[in-house]
């Protein structure tokens, strides 16, 4: 029902939100890797316990779910959170709120790179939930998925999942006029910013 | 010299004073925020609801695990007694029999509260989303009323 263009689109519009705004500094490195379903798995496993974010982006053709599953980490609460940000639950508390600032400034790029395609959008506010949540994506009926690997400064992993439900088949114009300059992430392929 | 509407057309006047009309409306129209923050609240109050939920399988799950543990040592001490306890080895190994379907509920229950969390989640950002997106297209169209609006008055004052 979703073109393969417009899914590879809307995976690229996200991997550009993410090398932009998930880092601290421009100078920091961060590796996206699109993970196939099984490789997920593990990912998911390991983050299980953890925190999942929620955050939505809608049209009236379709909405997209964009799901964050945080590991508690030192590295990740040292990153995202700030010195009080102990190895205490109100701690990781805290690194949560930071970063559902962090994933809301990158899913708004998103939203702002996909109004160049949907005439109408709205996105929503973070919602945090219980990170088994996510075994239950296909409660949802989404018409396609997409897995994401993110690694920053070689240091911590982040896992998304992008979730993309619509009710009848639709595809984005991919004119020239509609589509800014932009390069097109490889599935698989490990990238390096 | 000024436009003049056929007889049968509605006069400037008239047709300034709709716009006028549909520029309250599209005003009125942006009250579907506060529908939205209610709708905001009842969604947190449904999401704490689970967490009780969650809660109290979670204790579910802590007792049966607990009562199975219970009926094994039950079963142990029942073998030790010999023949004269033979019958509370029948009952030990119902109770472990009955402590794993309530192990077995509780965590499908809490599989099933995880569902319907996602899937409340998910309506619920949709509908926030929607809100965001309808807004915004009546900002739009609100806008384009109140250019209407100036240029009827322009045209009235000339």
């Amino acid at each position: 029902m979703i073109a393969p263009q417009t899914q590879s689109r809307i995976e690229s519009l996200f991997v550009n939100a993410a090398k932009t705004t998930l880092v601290r500094d421009t100078a920091h490195e961060i590796a996206i890797q699109s993970k196939p379903a099984g490789e997920h798995a593990a990912v998911k496993k390991s983050a299980i316990g953890n925190a999942l974010l929620v955050i939505t982006i809608s049209s009236f053709e379709f909405r997209l779910l964009t799901l964050w599953n945080l590991p508690d980490s030192p590295a990740l609460r040292a990153y995202y959170g700030s010195a009080s940000s102990a190895a205490s639950a109100a701690g990781f508390q805290h690194v949560i709120e930071n970063f559902a600032e962090t994933a809301n400034l990158c899913c708004g790029v998103l939203n702002r790179s996909l109004s160049s395609h949907v005439t109408h959008l709205g996105m929503s506010a973070p919602y945090r939930l219980n990170s088994r949540c996510a075994e239950h994506l296909d409660a949802l009926q989404p018409q396609s998925r997409a897995w994401f690997g993110i690694r920053i400064n070689d240091d911590f992993n982040l896992a998304v999942t992008l979730c993309l439900c619509a009710n009848r088949a639709f595809e984005f114009d991919t004119s020239a006029s509609s589509v800014e300059a932009e390069p097109a992430t490889e599935t698989g392929a490990l990238e390096l910013f | 010299m000024p436009f003049e509407p056929p007889a049968d057309q509605p006069s400037l006047a008239q047709l300034e004073q709709r716009v006028v009309k549909l520029v309250e409306e599209m005003e009125s129209l942006k009250n579907v925020a506060v529908a939205f923050e209610r709708w905001h609240q009842d969604m947190n109050l449904l999401m704490s609801y689970s967490r009780d939920m969650q809660t109290k399988s979670e204790s579910l799950d802590t007792i049966a695990r607990q009562l199975i543990m219970l009926s094994l040592n039950a079963a142990i001490e029942a073998a030790r007694a010999g023949e004269a306890a033979q019958g509370f080895v029948v009952v030990a190994a119902e109770v472990r029999s009955l402590a794993n379907q309530a192990r077995t509920l509780s965590v499908d229950l809490s599989k099933d509260i995880n569902r319907n969390d996602l899937t409340t989640t998910a309506t619920f950002q949709d509908i926030q989303a929607g809100g965001k997106l309808m807004l915004a297209a009546i900002s739009g169209v609100e806008s384009m009323v109140r250019s209407i609006r100036a240029a009827f008055e322009e045209t009235i004052a000339q």
